[in-house]
């Protein structure tokens, strides 16, 4: 800024009718009343060559600089998504172009040699989207790949390609908002899908949608279950509200028949946790060193941040606690896991915090059912 | 006996930006780009019996010589890099953490030169470079809002607030 109006200055003192000689000289010769003159008038052009260059900036800015991100070609952009974790991909929502790009950049990596998880996650408008999770670090996004495609897309890749390349996981996700059509078409899949290790099945979706559309759900999904022996966990999170008890209980008979079965997973009210845990497994807490609410409260921590934190408290199992903060969210997602050593089947509990006060106030996402023998 | 050892000089080729600047780089320096290499194979510009004088230029008509100096800068520096195998990148994971520390700092320039320097190196076809041109712009979004990924690259919101809340609803599932 100095340099401009010093410049201007002296573009003003050569400018000036005179006999010639340097700007520095003109200077010692001039009154000060034409000094002053000459600094009014050389902040002026200052200013007006500041504001030129200005414009110039921002027309460059407009025109070319910046706007040259959009003009890269769609395989360069696809390039660059592909090398985003999921979380990062927020180009479907920056503009139309980028959305259509991201859509079409699935860069599902040919995985015949790598071990992977698959996950098949509903989302709104019949779009799945396929996540290959490869398995020597599962929290990792970075190594997950993502794709985003129509339902009958996924079928299709589910039958051909995941049939023969062998998963060792299958995870299917939010099939609560599957049409009860395509809830058919994934029930005759399901079997087989050869996996490695284990599938989990993950009902979370719309729940209410659920029960209106899919009465028969989880019983389907027992039958479905009963033919794959390779089911290592099932997750019935968030589907408790369309579980009766029957279900609930032919789900734990089932656990003896499925070999494989190591963990079961649903969401219950905290408050329940010792009730459910009598009635459906027949477990009395005290004696089992099952988790209570007392233990809950105890594993508070001041570490608002913290991300995994485990527990090893003397004779009680082994807690894993897991605390995911969302973007933009004001609670923090708090995942308790309890291992009980005598026990082969392994109960997680679920809960979402919304006042990051994790001792006093449970909220939990689905309200407690009706259907519930508790 | 005593042989005499010739002493040859590097092969030199020559390279013509599109605002006609004209660069002399080491035959084994440009062979990092693939479009560079298959031109001279194609027109059989390894006849060392022609002088690097009586040579035609390769012009490359899609990149200006700022950016032209910039890659050849980056190919002199990875000049003894081990030949890629193109099978076995596709089968590495993807990151952006791994870009080395010197092409960090060489990439660390205003959004248009590196976006010039992705698009010459897409047309000369230098995996490499491209590559951690790629990451080091996959660096910048990460972490970032759809709001600001805009105000970052300039990008004009074209959505319309219906569009936007069916985007959102349509994400809903991964952010719950």
């Amino acid at each position: 800024q100095e340099m401009f109006t010093l410049l201007a200055f002296l573009g003003i003192m050569e400018g000036t009718a005179d006999t010639g000689g340097s700007g520095e000289e003109k200077w010692e010769s001039m009154t000060s009343d034409e000094r002053e003159k000459g600094i009014i008038q050389a902040e002026a052009v200052h200013d007006q060559l500041l504001g030129e260059l200005t414009q110039k900036r921002a027309f460059r800015r407009e025109i070319g600089e910046e706007t040259s991100f959009c003009r890269l070609p769609t395989e360069i952009l696809s390039m660059i998504i592909s090398l985003l974790p999921f979380r990062d991909r927020m180009f479907s929502r920056v503009s139309h172009r980028l959305r259509e790009i991201e859509r079409k950049a699935p860069q599902l990596k040919p995985l015949e040699e790598t071990e992977y998880l698959l996950t098949v996650q509903m989302g709104a408008s019949d779009q799945v989207t396929i996540r290959t999770c490869i398995v020597m670090d599962e929290e990792d996004d970075n190594i997950c790949k993502f794709a985003t495609i129509p339902f009958e897309s996924a079928i299709s890749i589910l039958n051909t390609k995941f049939r023969t390349v062998k998963p060792v996981g299958v995870s299917l996700v939010n099939i609560g908002r599957l049409r009860n059509e395509q809830w058919e078409t994934l029930c005759k899949l399901i079997p087989f899908i050869t996996v490695k290790e284990f599938i989990s099945i993950h009902t979370f979706g719309n729940a209410e949608a659920m029960v209106a559309q899919k009465s028969f759900s989880v019983q389907r999904l027992i039958e479905v279950l009963k033919r794959n022996n390779n089911i290592h966990k099932f997750d019935l999170t968030s589907a408790t509200i369309t579980v009766t008890a029957e279900q609930l209980m032919e789900i734990r008979r089932m656990h003896s028949s499925m070999p494989n079965l190591r963990e079961f997973e649903i969401l219950i009210e905290s408050h329940r946790i010792d009730d459910i845990v009598k009635s459906i497994f027949g477990l009395d807490v005290s004696s089992t060193g099952w988790i209570t609410r007392e233990m809950v409260k105890g594993l508070q921590t001041s570490k608002d941040d913290a991300d995994i934190l485990v527990y090893r408290d003397g004779p009680h199992p082994t807690l894993f606690r897991r605390e995911m903060k969302k973007p933009g969210k004001k609670g923090r997602m708090v995942t308790e896991m309890v291992r009980v050593e005598n026990n082969p089947l392994t109960m997680r509990f679920k809960y979402i915090i919304n006042n990051n006060i994790l001792a006093t106030d449970y909220h939990i996402q689905i309200p407690r059912s009706p259907s519930l023998p508790f | 006996f005593l042989f005499p050892i010739k002493m040859t000089s590097p092969r030199m080729i020559k390279l013509t930006s599109n605002d006609d600047k004209t660069f002399e780089v080491e035959r084994d320096v440009i062979k990092q780009s693939v479009t560079v290499n298959t031109l001279i194979t194609d027109l059989n510009m390894d006849d060392e019996d022609v002088s690097v004088e009586n040579q035609m230029a390769i012009p490359l008509p899609n990149v200006d010589a700022a950016t032209l100096e910039m890659v050849i800068t980056w190919c002199k520096q990875h000049r003894e890099d081990p030949p890629r195998n193109e099978e076995e990148e596709e089968k590495k994971e993807k990151r952006t953490d791994d870009i080395p520390e010197w092409d960090k700092t060489f990439l660390d320039v205003e959004q248009s030169v590196l976006f010039a320097l992705i698009l010459a190196a897409n047309y000369m076809d230098i995996k490499g470079l491209l590559d951690n041109c790629c990451k080091t712009v996959a660096n910048m979004i990460k972490g970032k809002t759809p709001d600001e990924i805009r105000k970052h690259f300039n990008i004009k919101n074209d959505f319309t607030p219906e569009e936007e809340e069916q985007i959102r609803k349509e994400n809903a599932w991964c952010e719950d």
